[in-house]
Parts: structure tokens; C-alpha cells; sequence
């Protein structure tokens, strides 16, 4: 948002965008050379009616009127075939170039580090892959377009009038470009002011949403009136700025046509005693009167669409940001293993999400392949973070994660997390079918859900149809749909009625037979049978060992175990 | 339903009346500009005839020329006036219905919107209001050039020329018809492409939030080939949409080039036979050119006037919601309010809030939230209310500033029945604090202000309500003091920090009743301690919730409430004793997680 006034900046993203559309080179020039060929044919139109009048002052044969009328009739049909292709072509060119950068924006935002997407907002990316895109494609289908349009038919018209009639035409010409300039000056005030309005805009917005979300706050301490003000204010600033482009486009369009009626005038009284001495045509004076009406539009329509530029630009600002972000280091290289045995190891590892802050602390541990691991710990002990480590979602600040052996930092972390499951606490539910669900779009064979829940149910976004039984049977099978070689389990701590509970469990020792399973246990009931447990406190692992041994050190686990029994008492009751 | 339109199109005629003067000159301009533009051509015609008539009459062309300039600028300013007076239309009707609309939205009842998210509502707003506003501009620009234009041009050209006008203008009849048949093959073929739109923006923003699945399960390919998938099917919608696009600029030419060459074939003989003249020919290619625009305008008119419509309707519904003060049960005349501060009752009643057979449920479910609530709290007492989460304590505590209705039952303020209490007094004499506070992104003295009846300027009382919160205006929180900026744009306050600046706001006013929601939670068992003993010293009675122990046992009666019911009432001592109760196993849990915690924090 700082960046806001930092034109060279916007210079280099321009020239990004400006990049992206030669990515499309045969639409682009197919579009520029049409564009071109229908701003000759627009420049020559007048020149067949000037044509029309010269032959008109004698006596015309109808065979000559009827060719005349034939000609005209080709071009023109030839120039709106012209556009007809210019505009399809450059539509086609932004939907591709759009395409591309949508693609390309999202698969970004996908190779972010867990750590960046933990520092930015999950609405802010989503602006950026909706209206910042929408602005850019805007930017794409009206805004390019019609400048390289709009340059074309100046530069034509500029030539024709000056080879129709070298000096009055230029002089024509040297009076356009006055008003040329002083376009540039009201561009300038024009984006300018833009600027402003879109900034002062988002503040109302978000003055109104803020007060809306703590609209019962509002009420409590009785701030309707004060804040009332306050918006008003605000909403009487934006409408004096909004006002600022209306008054500029209205001494625009007065300069244009006082621009134009000194052009018609000097032609009238110039061109008129030129052609009664007989040294140039009516039908000159006539086609040179029609090009002058015409040279000033283009130019006032560039500045027309102003806004669509400052809006597009800034939010191209906001995606080339996001786009020069750093991806995930390793994703893709490294060692890519197809088959794990699952030991593991983690050496003296310290990891911190934000400095000074320490989740875990010189953390070693060891777990055997084909063992069953429970950790366990008070909220915000480190437990959870071990799970996030071994996926690779973070790096160690010190110390090495082994698996099978090897570091894991030399392995690549999107070949490593296809072999391991995890089995989260809530399950994320796309809207679209279960099999979708449970698939995400690849072409793995849907494990079949429990409770007979049907692949091709569809499911609301957020799952709000769905019970919790339902939620649990669908991210265990969603990870069992992967065929994992390593289970993590974030065990869920909502209630599931017994009877789930022990099929999905049946189903777990079933399918991980043979394979290491790594359980968060938030319930102590569930991890007495653990060849395993460690007991994490403060970041650190204070205590390891079986249920039994754990029992009897009488420590953590021990007091932990003793709360959980008596809020599972009260819950019985 | 014509009903509703009508009340829609006189919301729309009541926003644009309030801007009438600017409107009317904005009109007059208007048609200045084209009984200018309807002239001009005639100068032409005048011109190119004294030209091709020998001898040439210099005096004419010179006359012709100079009054071309004179109209043209006539006509330059009447733009500028019409462009000015219209713009100022313009943004006047936009910013008088934002203000209304906010004054609505500040005075609804806070759970009226729950259902529409915020920034929605706000985008929503903001277009609407554009769409309406735009009538004063581009609407009366399209209407009266589409009047005016499309009736004095082609008198002209029927008085100029009376037997080849006709004729020309015949192809331009179409133009109104074409766009009427545009508009309904572009409507269809533009939701299409809105709908492929939506659901490439809803899958991208269903994949930002399940980021992290995503990730972890390393299924970013299949997801991007979902999202190509999706993108591809827009592209294709996309370009079905510029084909119909692509083809209307040229169709609506095509009519122009054809009136274009009617004139040439038919004009160009009538010119060869002397039945018009050659400056007539030129007037009437002119005008052809200049009637294209208008011709548009008219389909333009109208569909800028259906969508203000549609935007009318959506304003409409938001303004028509039931505000607050007119939802109790009671309706409240402002002016013979009792006011409760200064009567000679309170300090002689002891009981400052009483519940009698309160319940409640929302309208739109029949199951109850409360059921028969009664209990009381009396002057200097600090009452702890219990129950689990989703048991309705926090309901309890919205019915006392009225935030929320009951819907059976009566609730009695210093004996006096809170539904004929004025609102504002009645919250003036309440303070809740909420577990989540709500905080601008503002700085630190606007969101202190924000609780005061007045904006405090003195510096001393904003301190001291910071340091009586235990949050001391530390420069290494609030490096640049009370105008450190908090909130999106700011520093980021931690849960705890949030919780006091929302305690020191009940500094700033002096409520009779304090009402803290698991205010302290993200507190520590210190902090929260030394807050509530001035707490305590500041409010008359003490309404709280909390699940530390010390606060809870320090009250002077407890009331639990289970499933919308009260289940138990008393003091803590004698609660304790009812083993097996819920306050029982409450205590229990408690005192076991208070020895993990303690034993964690060793």
C-alpha cells in the first residue's frame, strides 16, 4: 500500500504485463496488423465522400455514381470486418494472457512457504485471485486494447491529414497537438485524483465493515450518533474528490470543441478562399473538415478510460508482488523417495514460529519403523508442530529431522508428504462431490468412506452438512485415499459416538498394519496401548516412556491423565 | 410486486429530486449543446454552397465561418456547465444515500446483519450507490441526448432535403432494435460467463483456505489442473461473450454505412439533378454521422434505468429493516422516558437488576435459549454466572443492555421495567466487556474514545483508565504513545493487551453495572486480580463470568445455569457443597487444571 506512489515502479510492472501479452504473439499481431488496416480504411472513407463532391459540381453519369457507390460500400464492409477481427482477436489475447496469469498466480500461492501464508491474510490472497484479477483483466480486454487502437487511428489520421494538404492540414495538425498536450497535463491531474478516489473509498469501506462488525460494541457505548459523523464526513470528502474528474473532463471537452471549431473555422475561411481561387477541391475541403471533427476523439477517449488503467495497475501492483515472492525451497528437488520404512529421528531440534519465541527446544527423539507413537502435552506444548516439522511445512532453526535415515532437507518435500497421511482434526471440505473430496481432483481410487456415505453426495462449502461422525469417517478416508506409508494423526478432539470411534480405529490398525503411526493425542485413553508416548511441556519432551511406566513417575502424564478422567466422569454424568 | 416497483422508482425519483437544481441546469446545458450541434451542419451547408456558387461571396463565408466559432463556443461552455453541474449531481445523490445508508446500518440490531458478511454488505453498498448516482450523469446525458438528437436532427433533414431524407433515415429506424436484440443475447451469454467466473473465484478461494490440507497432502497438481479445467471453461464462455461483443459495434455501423450510402446513391443523383444542393449533401452526411450516438442511447437509457431499479430495490430492503429502538416488544416514546440516573429511587432500591421468568429464543427457531430465568443482582454485589459453553450465559448478559429481547418474562432495572428505559441511558449505565473486544484499526486514544460519552482530550484520564486496566502506556507497546496506531494498520495486540484497552474503556465511563464475558481470560491469574479490585472500586455491582477459580469463589453469589435454566443459586460456599452438582465438577476440573497449569508454569 506504501508503494502507491512510486511511478517507476509501476513502469517496470506495466512492462511485466506488457511482456505477458507477447506470450500470445500470433493474436497480438494478427489484432495490431487489423487495427491498423481498419484505421486506414477509416482515414479513406472520407476521402471517397470528398471524392463523391468533387464529381458532384458537374453533371454524373449513373454508371460513375453507382461505382462510386460500390467502392464505398467494399471499404466500408471491408473496415467492419476489419474491427470485427481486431476486437475478436484482442479478446482472445486477453482471455490467454488472463488465463496464464491466473495460472500462473495460483500455482504460486501454492508454493508458498507455510511460514509466509502464517504472516499474510487467507482474504488477502483472495482479493488477489479475484478483483485484482478481474481489474487486470480489464485492463487486458478494454484498457491495451483500446490505446493500441486509439494510437493507431491518431497516427493514420495525422498522416492523411497532412498528405491530403501539406499546409492546411498541418496547421490543422500543429492545433491538435496543442490540445494533444494539454491532455497530457489533464492525464496527469486526471490519475491523479483517480488515485485518491480509490484510496479514499477503501477507507470508507472499511470504515463502514469495521463499524459493522462491531456493530453490538457500537450500540453498547451508544457511538451510533459520533460515528454517524464520522462516516458522513468521510462520505462528503470522497464526494468533493469524486467531483474532480467531472470538472476536469469538463473543461476537457470544452477545450476539444473549441478546438475543433478553430480547426473548422481556419478551414472555412482559409480552405474556402482556396478552393473559390481553384487551388484546392471542395471535396478536399469537405474530407479535411470530416477528418478535423474526428482527430480529437480518439485522445479524449484514452483519457475516458483513465481509470480502468489505475485500477488494473494497481492491482497488477498487488499480483507481480505476490508472483516475486520466494516459493517453498526443496518442493520439487532433492531426493525423491517412492517407498518409506518409517523410522525416524529428530536431533536436538529447535524451531521457532517468530523470533524470541520457542516452540520446541532441543527436542530428540526416535521412533523405531512400524511403531506406534502417541505425543501428548498440555495446548501449545510443541506436540502439534512436530507433525507440521516431519511434513516438511517448516524448517528446524537448529538440529536434523532423519527419516529412514536421511535428512530430510535433502529430500524433496512434495515427494516426501505423498507418502506420509495426515489425519487432521477438521476436515476441509471443498464444495463439490464426496468422491471430489476425497480425491482432490487426482485420479487415485476413492477409499470408501464409513458410514455408508455415498461418493457422489455433494457437500456444501464449509461441509455444514455434515456430522461430526460423518466429517471424521471423510478425513480418515481422504488419507487413506492417498495410501500413506507414515500416519500422522491430529487425533479430533470432538466427541465421536463409540461405536465410530472403534471402526474407524479397526479400520486405522488395518490399514497401517506394518507402519509407523505418529498419534497427537489429545485423549489419554487412546494412547495406553502406544509402544511409546512422549510427554511434551513448554516445547520440550519432559517425559517418555509406556502408559504404565508414566503412570508410576507420577508427573505430568500422570496429572494430566488424572484431569482427563475426571472431565470424562463429568461428561458421563 | 408493481407495488414494490413503484416504491422502488419513487426511492429512485425522491434521490434524484434532492438534486433537482443541478439536474435542471445540467438539462438545459444539455439541450443547448445539441440545438448547437443540430445547427452547426447548417453553417456547413451554407458554407460549402457560398463556396461552390461563383462568384464566391467572401462576406458570406467569413460570416458563416465566425458564427460556426461563435456557436461552438456557446456550445463549449454549455459543457462545461452541463458536465460540472451534472458531476456535482452525481456525487451529491451518491453521498447523501451512503449517508442514509450508514445511519441504517449503524441502527439496526447488531444480529440483523449476522447472516451477510460485512465486506459483502459494504461492496454491495458501494455499488448500488454508484448505479443509482450514475442516473444523474451518464443517465440524463443518454436520455436527453437521445430526445433531444433523435427529434431535431431528423426535422431538419426533412426540411432540408424532403424527398431524400426520408430514405436515409429509413436504415437508421433499425438502430433502437438492434440493441434491444443485443441486450438479451448479451444478458444470457454475460451470466454464463459471470457463473464460470464464480466458480473459478470460489475454488481458488476454497484452496487459499484449505491451504494447508492442500500442501500437506501434496496434491497442489491435481488441484492447479482442477483450477486450468475451470479457468479453461471461462475462457471459452469468455470468448462466446466477445463474438456477440466483437459483432455489435460493427452491426450498429453496418445501419450507418447503409443510411451512408442511401444518401450517396439517391442524394448524389438528387445533387447531379439540382433537387438538393451540394452544402445540403454535406449537412446530410453530417447529421448521419451525428444521429448513430443518440440511436444508441436509447437502449443505453434504458438499461442504466433497470439497473438503478435493481439497485433501488436492494437499497430499499436494507432501508425498510426494523431499527432497534422500535423492536421491543413495547414501543418506546424518546420524550416521556424515565430516566434512572438522577430519580430519587436508586440509592434506596437495593436491587439494581432483576430477571423475572426471562426467556428467550430467536425468531427464526422455535428452541429456546432460555427458559424461566430469575435471579438478582444487588448494589455492591459481585455475582459469577456459570454454565458451559452454549448454555446461554452469554444471551443473559445481551438482554441487559437490551442488545437482545425476551421474549416472555420482564427484566427490571432499579425496579423499573427495562423496556421503558431510553436506550442510551440505559447503556449508559451498563458496561459489558466482551471476551473477543472489539478494536478499531485506529490509534490508541480513538479507541479509548470510543467508549466515552464525550471525546476525552485530557491526556491524565486516558492514562489513568490504562494503568487501572494493567496496561501501562509502555514505550516499548505504544512507541508513539496514545496516537500509536492498533489494528490492521498498526501494531498487533496480543489477546490479553486486547482485553485490557477493552477494561480501561470501562474506566472512561462509569457504568452502574459491570458486565465482563470472560473478559480476563487471556489474563493471567495476577493481573486479572488486581484488575477486578477496581473493577470492584469503579462499578456498583459486578456481573461476571470467568473459569479461574479465586475470581469465581471471590464472588458473592454464583448462579449456574444449564441448558437455559438456572440449575443452582447461592454463595460458593454453600454450592460447593452439593457434591455432584455442576458447580461441584466444576470446581473439580478446575482445580486440576490449575495444578497442570501450575505445574507446567514451574
Amino acid at each position: 500500500m506504501s508503494a502507491s506512489k512510486k511511478p517507476a515502479a509501476t513502469n517496470a510492472f506495466g512492462l511485466r504485463l506488457v511482456h505477458l501479452l507477447f506470450t500470445n504473439r500470433r493474436s497480438l499481431f494478427t489484432a495490431i496488423a487489423l487495427t491498423i488496416l481498419s484505421s486506414i480504411a477509416t482515414a479513406v472513407g472520407p476521402r471517397i465522400m470528398g471524392y463523391l463532391v468533387d464529381s458532384l459540381q458537374h453533371p454524373l453519369a449513373e454508371v460513375e455514381l453507382a461505382k462510386l457507390v460500390a467502392l464505398y460500400a467494399t471499404l466500408e464492409a471491408a473496415r467492419l470486418l476489419f474491427t470485427w477481427g481486431q476486437s475478436l482477436c484482442f479478446q482472445t489475447l486477453g482471455q490467454t494472457v488472463l488465463q496464464r496469469l491466473r495460472l500462473d498466480l495460483f500455482s504460486h500461492i501454492l508454493a508458498l512457504p507455510c511460514s509466509r501464508l502464517d504472516t499474510l491474510h487467507s482474504a488477502d490472497i483472495g482479493t488477489r485471485l479475484s478483483s485484482d484479477l478481474a481489474a487486470v483483466a480489464a485492463l487486458f480486454s478494454a484498457g491495451f486494447v483500446r490505446v493500441i487502437e486509439r494510437t493507431c487511428i491518431i497516427i493514420v489520421m495525422m498522416f492523411s491529414l497532412v498528405l491530403l494538404d501539406m499546409r492546411l492540414g498541418g496547421a490543422c495538425l500543429v492545433l491538435s497537438l496543442f490540445f494533444g498536450s494539454a491532455c497530457v497535463v489533464l492525464g496527469r491531474h486526471l490519475s491523479k485524483s483517480y488515485r485518491e478516489i480509490r484510496e479514499k473509498v477503501s477507507a470508507f469501506n472499511t470504515f463502514i465493515s469495521e463499524r459493522v462488525s462491531g456493530l453490538s460494541t457500537l450500540h453498547l457505548f451508544n457511538a451510533e450518533e459520533r460515528e454517524l459523523e464520522k462516516a458522513q464526513a468521510l462520505a462528503a470528502n470522497l464526494a468533493d474528490l469524486r467531483y474532480q474528474p467531472a470538472k476536469l473532463f469538463g473543461s476537457l471537452h470544452a477545450l476539444s470543441t473549441i478546438t475543433i471549431a478553430f480547426n473548422v473555422t481556419l478551414l472555412l475561411i482559409v480552405g474556402g478562399s482556396r478552393v473559390a481561387d481553384g487551388s484546392i477541391s471542395i471535396g478536399v475541403l469537405v474530407t479535411l473538415i470530416s477528418y478535423v471533427l474526428w482527430i480529437l476523439w480518439p485522445l479524449t477517449s484514452i483519457l475516458n478510460d483513465g481509470q480502468i488503467f489505475i485500477s488494473g495497475m494497481a492491482s497488477a501492483r498487488r499480483i507481480f508482488h505476490l508472483l516475486d515472492e520466494p516459493k517453498e525451497q526443496g518442493l520439487l528437488n532433492g531426493a525423491a523417495p517412492d517407498k518409506l520404512s518409517g523410522s525416524i529421528r529428530f536431533e536436538a531440534v529447535n524451531f521457532q514460529y517468530s523470533p524470541g519465541v520457542p516452540v520446541l527446544q532441543d527436542v530428540s527423539l526416535s521412533i523405531q519403523a512400524g511403531s506406534k507413537v502417541a505425543l501428548v502435552g498440555p495446548t501449545g506444548s510443541g506436540k502439534s508442530t512436530i507433525v507440521a516439522l516431519l511434513l516438511g511445512l517448516y524448517q528446524p532453526n537448529s538440529g536434523k529431522i532423519m527419516i529412514d535415515g536421511h535428512d530430510i532437507s535433502g529430500t524433496s518435500k512434495r515427494s516426501l508428504r505423498k507418502l506420509i497421511g495426515l489425519v487432521q482434526q477438521d476436515l476441509f471440505i471443498f464444495s463439490g462431490t464426496v468422491h471430489e473430496n476425497l480425491t482432490l481432483w487426482s485420479d487415485a481410487h476413492p477409499h470408501p468412506p464409513l458410514l455408508n456415505i455415498s461418493l457422489d453426495r455433494e457437500l456444501n462449502e464449509h461441509g455444514s452438512n455434515l456430522s461430526v461422525g460423518e466429517r471424521q469417517a471423510l478425513t480418515f478416508a481422504r488419507t487413506a485415499t492417498r495410501l500413506p506409508q507414515i500416519w500422522l494423526i491430529d487425533e479430533a478432539t470432538a466427541s465421536l459416538d463409540p461405536q465410530t470411534e472403534s471402526a474407524l480405529l479397526q479400520e486405522l490398525a488395518l490399514l497401517s498394519a506394518g507402519q509407523t503411526v505418529i498419534s497427537v493425542a489429545h485423549r489419554l485413553r487412546s494412547v495406553i496401548d502406544a509402544d511409546q508416548i512422549f510427554v511434551f511441556n513448554a516445547g520440550r519432551i519432559v517425559e517418555r516412556g509406556r502408559h504404565a511406566e508414566l503412570l508410576a513417575k507420577n508427573g505430568l502424564y500422570a496429572r494430566l491423565y488424572e484431569l482427563q478422567s475426571a472431565v470424562e466422569v463429568n461428561h458421563c454424568q | 410486486m408493481s407495488t414494490s416497483t413503484s416504491r422502488y422508482r419513487r426511492f429512485l425519483i425522491t434521490s434524484l429530486a434532492a438534486v433537482r437544481t443541478k439536474l435542471a441546469l445540467g438539462v438545459v446545458a444539455l439541450l443547448v449543446v445539441s440545438v448547437a450541434d443540430a445547427a452547426l451542419p447548417l453553417l456547413l451547408k451554407e458554407s460549402v454552397d457560398t463556396i461552390t456558387k461563383l462568384p464566391t461571396s467572401y462576406s458570406t463565408l467569413l460570416f458563416c465561418a465566425l458564427t460556426y466559432f461563435l456557436i461552438a463556443a456557446i456550445q463549449a461552455t454549455a459543457r462545461l456547465v452541463y458536465r460540472t453541474s451534472l458531476g456535482r449531481a452525481q456525487t451529491q445523490c451518491g453521498s447523501s444515500l451512503r449517508a442514509s445508508l450508514s445511519k441504517k446500518i449503524f441502527q439496526l440490531p447488531h444480529f440483523t446483519l449476522h447472516s451477510t458478511k460485512s465486506g459483502d454488505l459494504v461492496n454491495r453498498f458501494e455499488s448500488d450507490v454508484e448505479s443509482i448516482s450514475i442516473l444523474c450523469d451518464s443517465g440524463t446525458i443518454t436520455l436527453v441526448d437521445a430526445i433531444a438528437y433523435t427529434t431535431l436532427m431528423p426535422l431538419i433533414m426533412l426540411w432540408l432535403a424532403p424527398s431524400t431524407s426520408p430514405f436515409v433515415l429509413l436504415p437508421l429506424l433499425g438502430i433502437p432494435f438492434l440493441t434491444r436484440f443485443f441486450e438479451r443475447r448479451i444478458q444470457s451469454r454475460y451470466s454464463s460467463y459471470q457463473k464460470s467466473q464464480d466458480a473459478l473465484i470460489s475454488f481458488s478461494q476454497e484452496s487459499v483456505r484449505g491451504l494447508r490440507l492442500v500442501k500437506s497432502a501434496a496434491c497442489e497438481d491435481s488441484i492447479i489442473r482442477h483450477y486450468r479445467n475451470l479457468g479453461d471453461d471461462s475462457v471459452r464462455v469468455g470468448l462466446r461473450l466477445a463474438r456477440v461483443d466483437a459483432t455489435i459495434g460493427p452491426a450498429f455501423e453496418s445501419l450507418g454505412i447503409l443510411a451512408a450510402l442511401v444518401l450517396f446513391a439517391l442524394g448524389g443523383w438528387h445533387v447531379s439533378t439540382g433537387l438538393i444542393s451540394l452544402g445540403t449533401f454535406v449537412a446530410l452526411h453530417k447529421y448521419i454521422q451525428r444521429l448513430l450516438w443518440p440511436m444508441q442511447a436509447i437502449g443505453v437509457t434504458l438499461s442504466l434505468y433497470q439497473r438503478a431499479l435493481t439497485s433501488a430495490s436492494r437499497l430499499v430492503d436494507i432501508l425498510d429493516l426494523p431499527t432497534e429502538g422500535t423492536l421491543s416488544s413495547a414501543p418506546i416514546n424518546r420524550s416521556q422516558v424515565v430516566i434512572g440516573t438522577e430519580s430519587a429511587t436508586p440509592k434506596s432500591a437495593p436491587i439494581l437488576l432483576r430477571f423475572d421468568n426471562v426467556s428467550f429464543s430467536y425468531p427464526s427457531t422455535a428452541r429456546p435459549i432460555l427458559s424461566n430465568i430469575s435471579f438478582q443482582v444487588e448494589r455492591g454485589e459481585t455475582v459469577a454466572l456459570l454454565g458451559d459453553v452454549g448454555s446461554g450465559k452469554s444471551t443473559i448478559f445481551s438482554l441487559i443492555p437490551r442488545l437482545l429481547i425476551p421474549t416472555s418474562g420482564e427484566i427490571l432495572w432499579e425496579n423499573q421495567r427495562l423496556s421503558q428505559l431510553q436506550l442510551s441511558l440505559l447503556r449508559e449505565q451498563v458496561s459489558l466487556l466482551p471476551q473477543e473486544p472489539f478494536i478499531l484499526s485506529a490509534s490508541l486514544a480513538d479507541n479509548l474514545n470510543f467508549a466515552a460519552n464525550q471525546v476525552v482530550n485530557e491526556h491524565d484520564s486516558l492514562i489513568s483508565s490504562l494503568d487501572r486496566a494493567a496496561l501501562p502506556l509502555l514505550p516499548s507497546i505504544f512507541p508513539a504513545g496514545l496516537e500509536t496506531q492498533i489494528g490492521e494498520r498498526g501494531i498487533t495486540l496480543s489477546g490479553g493487551q486486547r482485553q485490557r484497552l477493552s477494561i480501561a474503556r470501562a474506566f472512561l465511563r462509569s457504568p452502574a453495572l459491570l458486565i465482563a464475558d470472560d473478559a480476563f481470560s487471556a489474563l493471567d491469574s495476577q493481573t486479572e486480580a488486581s484488575v477486578l479490585k477496581e473493577l470492584r472500586a469503579h462499578a456498583k455491582a459486578l456481573l461476571l463470568t470467568s473459569q479461574r477459580l479465586a475470581t469465581v469463589l471471590s464472588a458473592d453469589r454464583i448462579v449456574v445455569v444449564v441448558a437455559g435454566r438456572i440449575a443452582q443459586n447461592g454463595r460458593p460456599h454453600d454450592l460447593l457443597k452439593e457434591s455432584g452438582s455442576w458447580f461441584a465438577n466444576f470446581y473439580e476440573r478446575q482445580r486440576l487444571v490449575e495444578e497442570v497449569e501450575n505445574y507446567v508454569s514451574l
